[in-house]
């Protein structure tokens, strides 16, 4: 909880700015949001239902959302393009936020004023920025932006490049290799690159089936590593290392080579540099050839966070608990990915949760009442196949002044039936159009 | 028995948390059950409007593993009884359904 003290604090830094309503109840004030992806648009949406009078403007620079969770469903047929697009018109038409198709560049922290590359001002009284992750590209020795959307998608960020990696899966020859090159931690979607090689090896089992899917990794582990591992298993021909068996329910032992493997830093895994023209990355423990290569670099925070001054040497955003204002900027709050959270995962459910609290929290700062304890789940469902789903369970709460991971199981046991599995792959289906509403709906 | 008497113990205690606490605390349930409890979506329970008393009753259940779950075991562990009868009372004053 905020203390007294922390609270006269803050509201006479409110007061002094002006921003002290005389009626406290009477919560007013411009909110302007930079990104309308899940963290700005649940902000808005929730802001809206919370408080109609406040002005909030969300300045973004797509028309149409494109969803990145889910997105490796596109890779495999399940879903096509299209259903990645989010529409902004519920939360300009049924919530009354102002919407803006522009882009962000410059700020008078100061005046308080985001100016767009239109040239338009937008003041504001409290900026909530939200722009998810930018691609180091080039932390990858010999990658680049032109050779991910020419070569070597990328696709973490979806649009062109997940498109092209779908057609270029869907034409690889037949016995061919897709490579994915796993990120360092941390990034967005933890389970994310994993899950996106066990669709692409379901996929082949049907239409490849003497293709490879290889994930070079410079990390020995992962979010939902053993259920995930245990799914390769079953579904893929995959052998769990050893030192990685012990808590696991019987595992299927295969005589060859599977049509996933998993290399980890330990086994040499670590990716040195990628040569697109000959199509083979080097790692730690040689060159791997591949036909289709995935490459997930590096990220830090979207890039407007980095030149608003928002972000520290981490490249990330370090962010009050409370209020997920910016510890390096007042009246600036930063959302989703680009906050400095932890142990907040980098996922689009953390996202909705953060913005919600954000919302709650600066409803009660224009209104100079103190902001109340903050509350978030990480509830993200994954998938090994279409009908193999797991999930991650995680709830958070202050202690001590931090945010803190509550005592509970964070996975579900590794011997659930058949029957569960298939469960989580139907709960998986419902949660993206569940989030997806209660994000933008 | 013991349990029906927590569960009214629960049911009939002022609530340990104000209004908003428990709406902060309720808002991550929206991601699969709906802002403001209202999902529209056959695989998640609604729970706009339903009694206080079947919200703890059903999380109770789901933190003894007395009725099966996937991931609301985890949840229902992580949250105390005094939060899980604010988010029940919460839940219960929503409106069934309507404009969401």
């Amino acid at each position: 909880m905020i203390s007294r003290r922390d609270f006269l604090g803050m509201a006479l830094t409110a007061g002094a700015a002006g921003l002290l309503p005389l009626n406290a109840h009477a919560a007013t004030g411009k909110v302007v949001v930079i990104g309308g992806g899940v963290g700005g648009a649940t902000f808005a949406k929730y802001m809206k239902m919370k408080a109609p009078q406040i002005e909030v403007t969300i300045i973004e620079q797509n028309p149409i959302y494109i969803r990145p969770y889910g997105s490796s469903e596109v890779l495999n047929g399940h879903i096509d393009m299209s259903d990645l697009e989010v529409s902004y018109d519920a939360l300009r038409i049924k919530y009354g936020v102002n919407v803006v198709i522009d882009k962000a560049v410059g700020l008078d922290a100061d005046k308080r004023i985001v100016t767009t590359a239109s040239g338009a001002n937008f003041p504001y009284d409290r900026l909530v920025v939200s722009p998810g992750i930018e691609l180091l590209y080039e932390r990858l020795d010999g990658y680049s932006r032109e050779i991910a959307e020419t070569k070597a998608p990328s696709g973490w960020i979806p649009g062109s490049q997940t498109a092209l990696l779908r057609d270029q899966i869907k034409n690889m020859r037949q016995g061919g290799t897709f490579l994915i090159v796993a990120p360092p931690n941390p990034y967005r979607c933890p389970p994310g690159p994993y899950e996106r090689g066990a669709l692409v090896a379901e996929w082949m089992q049907k239409y490849n089936p003497t293709g490879k899917v290889i994930i070079t990794d410079p990390k020995n582990d992962f979010v939902t590593g053993p259920d995930m591992r245990l799914g390769w298993n079953r579904m893929y021909g995959y052998n769990v290392p050893e030192d990685l068996q012990a808590g696991m329910p019987t595992l299927k032992q295969h005589s060859e080579a599977g049509m996933i493997d998993w290399i980890r830093e330990v086994d040499g895994g670590r990716p040195l540099s990628i040569d697109a023209a000959k199509m083979q990355v080097e790692t730690e423990q040689g060159f791997i050839k591949a036909d289709v290569i995935n490459v997930v670099p590096p990220m830090k925070a979207g890039k407007i966070a980095t030149t608003f001054g928002l972000t520290d040497q981490s490249g990330w955003c370090p962010v009050d608990p409370y209020t997920f204002e910016s510890k390096l900027v007042a009246n600036i709050h930063v959302l989703g990915d680009s906050a400095s959270a932890s142990p907040l995962p980098k996922s689009g459910f953390a996202a909705n949760n953060e913005a919600k609290v954000a919302a709650y929290a600066i409803i009660n700062l224009f209104a100079g009442r103190p902001v109340e304890e903050p509350s978030w789940e990480n509830t993200c469902y994954a998938l090994a196949g279409k009908d193999y789903g797991f999930m991650v369970i995680g709830v958070y709460g202050m202690r001590d002044g931090k945010i803190a991971n509550l005592p509970r199981p964070g996975f579900q046991t590794l011997d659930v039936s058949e029957t569960k599995h298939r469960l989580a792959a139907v709960y998986q289906q419902a949660w993206m159009k569940s989030f997806t509403e209660d994000s933008f709906a | 028995m013991k349990k029906v008497m927590i569960l009214s113990a629960l049911l009939l205690s002022t609530s340990a948390f104000a209004d908003e606490r428990a709406e902060i605390m309720a808002n991550p349930c929206a991601v699969c059950h709906g802002t403001n409890g209202q999902v529209e979506n056959s695989a998640f329970m609604p729970l706009a409007g339903m009694s206080a008393e079947t919200f703890v009753k059903t999380m109770l259940d789901f933190r003894t593993g007395e009725r099966d779950s996937t991931l609301m075991r985890g949840l229902a562990l992580a949250y105390s009884d005094d939060e899980i009868a604010a988010m029940g009372k919460y839940f219960e004053s929503l409106e069934v359904g309507g404009e969401q």
